[in-house]
């Protein structure tokens, strides 16, 4: 029989309230990641010239 | 409070100072990362509810303690130590040692920044799990990484390298999310800094993204 697969981790929302809202967090978090994508894609592109 | 909320909640006993707010963040980052809780007393704004209440009462909630003993320097201005920290390791502790049921299955880790150094000034303590820190971020990672795997070994943890590469990418993405918030990042609140902490990390395996 093969091993076990290990569960992922569930990532816990702490206790309390922030003062932003959580999807003004969320957006926040999905702009910056998308500029580090486009300086990831771009550090590519640069790197292929 | 359920019991899967106990099982996951870990009570963060350490100054909360600047001077120790890297390794905060880090130790924040890192019980995070591996599927826990972290709840400590900044996390209640009740000023109507007397602070060793509210102590008790995060006690009671958290499985696991994480408590850092290793500011004994005393303060520059009354000349004299803290002792909140060792105060609240031994509540735990005799939360443990004298509580019935699931308070009894509590575990601790104990960090100072010198390994064998708490043999000087608290000695009774010898036999509990004690690691040192030495003041660097990276190994509070590790060493709360490897302290969490331990309990939950069903879980696919990642390596303390990779969370302390994510917790780089994290601080260095911090600024850019504060701007974005309107938030200084020296004056996040632990619950601001911990939200902001579980969404990033959220995303950074989500599909949506």
């Amino acid at each position: 029989m093969g091993k076990k697969a290990k569960k992922p981790v569930v990532i816990l929302k702490p206790k309390g309230r922030a003062s932003r809202s959580a999807a003004e967090i969320t957006r926040a978090i999905k702009k910056v990641m998308a500029e580090r994508k486009q300086r990831e894609q771009q550090s590519v592109s640069n790197d292929k010239k | 409070m359920t019991r899967n909320d106990y099982q996951k909640s870990v009570f963060i006993n350490c100054p909360f100072d600047n001077q120790y707010r890297p390794l905060f963040d880090a130790l924040i980052f890192a019980v995070l990362t591996c599927g826990f809780r972290p709840r400590c007393a900044l996390e209640i704004d009740d000023a109507s509810e007397v602070r060793i209440e509210k102590i008790f009462k995060i006690i009671a909630a958290c499985r696991y303690g994480i408590h850092d003993i290793s500011r004994i320097e005393t303060n520059i201005q009354s000349g004299l130590p803290r002792f909140n920290m060792p105060l609240e390791l031994g509540l735990f502790l005799a939360a443990k040692r004298f509580g019935t049921g699931r308070q009894a299955k509590k575990a601790c880790l104990v960090l100072d920044s010198l390994p064998y150094r708490y043999q000087q000034f608290i000695s009774d303590i010898a036999g509990q799990d004690i690691q040192a820190h030495h003041n660097d971020p990276v190994e509070v990672i590790t060493v709360i990484r490897n302290w969490l795997r331990g309990y939950s070994p069903e879980a696919a943890i990642l390596g303390g390298t990779e969370i302390n590469r994510r917790y780089l990418l994290f601080t260095q993405e911090l600024p850019a999310l504060c701007e974005r918030l309107k938030w200084q990042p020296e004056e996040l609140t632990f619950i601001d800094y911990a939200q902001l902490v579980s969404r990033w990390l959220e995303l950074q395996t989500s599909p949506e993204v």
